[in-house]
């Protein structure tokens, strides 16, 4: 093992191959926190270029890319509630009030230290535990990934307790748009109408970018509300020893959740970012500060989301399998140099892997330092005039949403997702579990349909195994917890009154 | 009728009405096959009855809130639906003249409206803000990541072409 990690560390640290990696993090940085451009275009884009490079390196170009991205979305996420990435949606939600506040270098030190800490965390379990997470993940079978997409779905649903109704027609909103297009399974169309555009189904960065970042916009320009200025001297401010032990447990939780969302095939850091809210929502001792832009609120999806980086190349590297959206580009860019992943790769290409392992970790650390550095940087973006900043942002939103499938049509898309975005904010529907139907959607049902193949089309089976029973369960009660709280409040409040009756007419 | 209450029963009637419509819509959903119960219609119906029920449930409730007379708290901050309006309208413009401007020309245009809308008054800024912004998208994602942004027809393109 020692040894492998020295010839690791032999190639990683070749001048060519460690320059090669930081320019992955720089870049991956950027196309984080660009709406629209996201850490899987960027990786898809910059495939090509890696024809050129040795294996070792365009892997580690490609690494960088990944990781760099999934922390720069939370710089746009923060600053303008506009996630640049969407696993960094869920650090809108806490971030961009923060920075409403005029904290937002605060709000940026603790992205990038959670960021820091949860990728190192994913490296290490990917890096001593990957054999163990993939054998996990290989026993659960489509019942378990229904029953957690229906999970994540519930509680994040259910997170405003005053508009659950409203929570879970946004979530259904979105499942509803995921149905569009062609049936995964059957071939069939749905709610095609003949349209060639709504044949191919909703592209989610549109959708996203249209909703978070048009709609925000839109809100703005008819509101006319001024966010807090940010004093022009402003520094990143990273969070203290002891503000990081106050969110251990957080951490901790983002870091796990992350790490085991990220190696389940096919989910990645986006739901992992999402679910990590959704615990902390659900754990935390006061629930109803969240959104409200508490630290415990950035450090939870950031931790998970690139602990969930991490994570995914365990079942890339050990079955190739991919792990989320991103490293099934990856398989691309590692099949393109003769590299095939799998359990072959751990006998036959142990430096490769290792080569792999070691710069994953110091890509952390680099978007570490490079985040430092980007954050005092980007908090000066602040001080231009608010009327830039949104233009700007719209003219990158349209581009990513071009550059999807490179048609106009995306960006009707978008604009349409903009007003509907816009009328959500006004009438308090709340955004992530629309983003999160879209997302879940097609995972959801295509794992549901197969379950009920492999159970004989019983239903109830579902429920009689352990986990996606559990998690079945867990969802009902998060749906219905608001209604039971209310439930128990009245009774109480009936029996206080009963009491209080009971006394007045004693003599 | 309060006025805070009104976009909302709209919204709750829409997706009311939506839900049903594709409801009728789910039945011409092709289905075959030994899981025909478990098909392509299964997901979709349950996502529509559900919305159908939830959304039929929060248009009730808000007609009883508007019945009993119960006033939503005040948003705060100025409304300016003019401005949204314009907001709305010239980026609508934007997306359907870049067909025909092409990008390189209908984003100045954008972006100095835009702005200008939002009421910025620094006219020198905003015009060479505009311009300077889209040479380096230009040069960034045109020609460096090579996406293929529209170029425009007739002389629009000869321009576009001068640069891509």
């Amino acid at each position: 093992m020692v040894e492998n990690f020295s010839l690791g560390a032999q190639n990683v640290f070749v001048l060519v191959n460690f320059s090669i990696l930081t320019l992955g993090v720089v870049l991956g940085i950027i196309f984080g926190l660009l709406p629209g451009i996201s850490g899987v275009n960027g990786v898809a884009l910059l495939i090509p270029f890696t024809f050129t490079l040795d294996p070792i390196a365009g892997v580690l170009l490609l690494t960088g890319v990944y990781c760099g991205s999934t922390y720069g979305g939370s710089i746009t996420s923060i600053l303008f509630n506009t996630p640049g990435d969407p696993q960094n949606a869920p650090t809108c939600f806490d971030g961009y009030p923060m920075a409403k506040r005029g904290e937002a270098g605060r709000a940026l030190g603790l992205a990038i230290t959670s960021s820091g800490l949860g990728g190192i965390f994913g490296t290490v379990v990917l890096i001593t535990v990957s054999p163990l997470l993939a054998k996990v993940a290989l026993k659960f079978s489509p019942a378990e990934f229904f029953a957690l997409a229906l999970f994540g779905l519930s509680v994040i649903s259910s997170m405003d307790a005053k508009s659950v109704r409203k929570g879970m027609l946004s979530g259904l909103f979105g499942l509803l748009l995921a149905t569009v297009g062609i049936d995964a399974i059957s071939g069939t169309e749905r709610f095609t109408f003949g349209s060639k555009l709504l044949i191919s189904g909703f592209s989610f960065i549109p959708i996203t970018v249209g909703v978070f970042a048009l709609g925000e916009i839109f809100d703005l320009a008819h509101t006319q509300q001024e966010f807090a200025r940010v004093d022009r001297k402003i520094s990143a401010d990273l969070p203290k020893l002891r503000e990081i032990l106050a969110l251990k447990w957080t951490l901790v939780r983002g870091m796990t959740i992350g790490t085991l969302i990220g190696v389940l095939p096919g989910v990645g850091a986006t739901t992992a970012a999402f679910m990590g809210y959704a615990a902390e929502v659900r754990f935390s001792r006061h629930p109803e500060r969240l959104g409200t832009g508490v630290p415990e609120g950035i450090a939870a999806p950031e931790s998970a989301n690139n602990a969930a980086v991490g994570a995914s190349y365990v079942p890339l590297l050990t079955m190739g399998i991919p792990g989320s959206a991103t490293t099934a580009i990856l398989i691309g860019g590692l099949l393109v140099h003769g590299i095939v992943p799998g359990p072959l790769l751990f006998v036959q290409q142990k430096p490769f892997v290792f080569s792999i392992f070691v710069g994953m970790f110091m890509a952390n650390l680099l978007m570490i330092i490079g985040g430092i550095l980007a954050v005092r940087l980007f908090v000066k973006v602040l001080n231009i005039p608010y009327a830039f900043q949104a233009a700007f942002v719209i003219v990158l939103c349209t581009i990513g949403a071009f550059a999807v499938r490179n048609d106009i049509a995306d960006v009707w898309i978008m604009l349409i997702f903009g007003v509907i975005g816009f009328l959500m904010k006004r009438y308090d529907f709340p955004l992530a579990p629309l983003i999160l139907g879209v997302v879940l959607g097609p995972i959801a049902e295509f794992s549901l349909r197969r379950a009920m193949l492999m159970l004989d089309y019983n239903i109830w089976a579902l429920f009689t195994r352990p986990v996606s029973g559990t998690l079945i369960i867990l969802s009902i009660l998060s749906l219905l917890s608001p209604g039971i709280r209310w439930l128990i409040a009245l009774t109480r409040k009936k029996a206080k009154a009963s009491v209080a009756k009971s006394e007045n007419s004693t003599p | 009728m309060p006025r805070p209450y009104l976009g909302e029963i709209i919204t709750c009637a829409a997706y009311l009405g939506l839900s049903i419509f594709l409801l009728f819509k789910v039945e011409k959903i092709p289905q075959f096959g030994v899981d025909a119960s478990f098909g392509p219609r299964l997901w979709p119906l349950i996502i529509l009855g559900l919305s159908a029920l939830i959304s039929a449930s929060l248009f009730v409730s808000h007609l009883l809130t508007i019945f009993r007379g119960d006033a939503r708290p005040s948003s705060g901050g100025m409304e300016a639906w003019w401005t949204l309006f314009l907001s709305m309208v010239t980026f609508l413009l934007y997306t359907a003249g870049m067909q025909y401007l092409g990008f390189l020309v209908a984003t100045p245009l954008y972006m100095a409206g835009f702005m200008a809308i939002l009421g910025m008054r620094r006219w020198t800024y905003l015009v060479m803000s505009s311009i300077a912004v889209t040479l380096i998208l230009n040069f960034l994602f045109i020609q460096f990541l090579f996406i293929p942004l529209p170029k425009g027809v007739g002389v629009f393109r000869d321009i576009s072409l001068l640069f891509y």
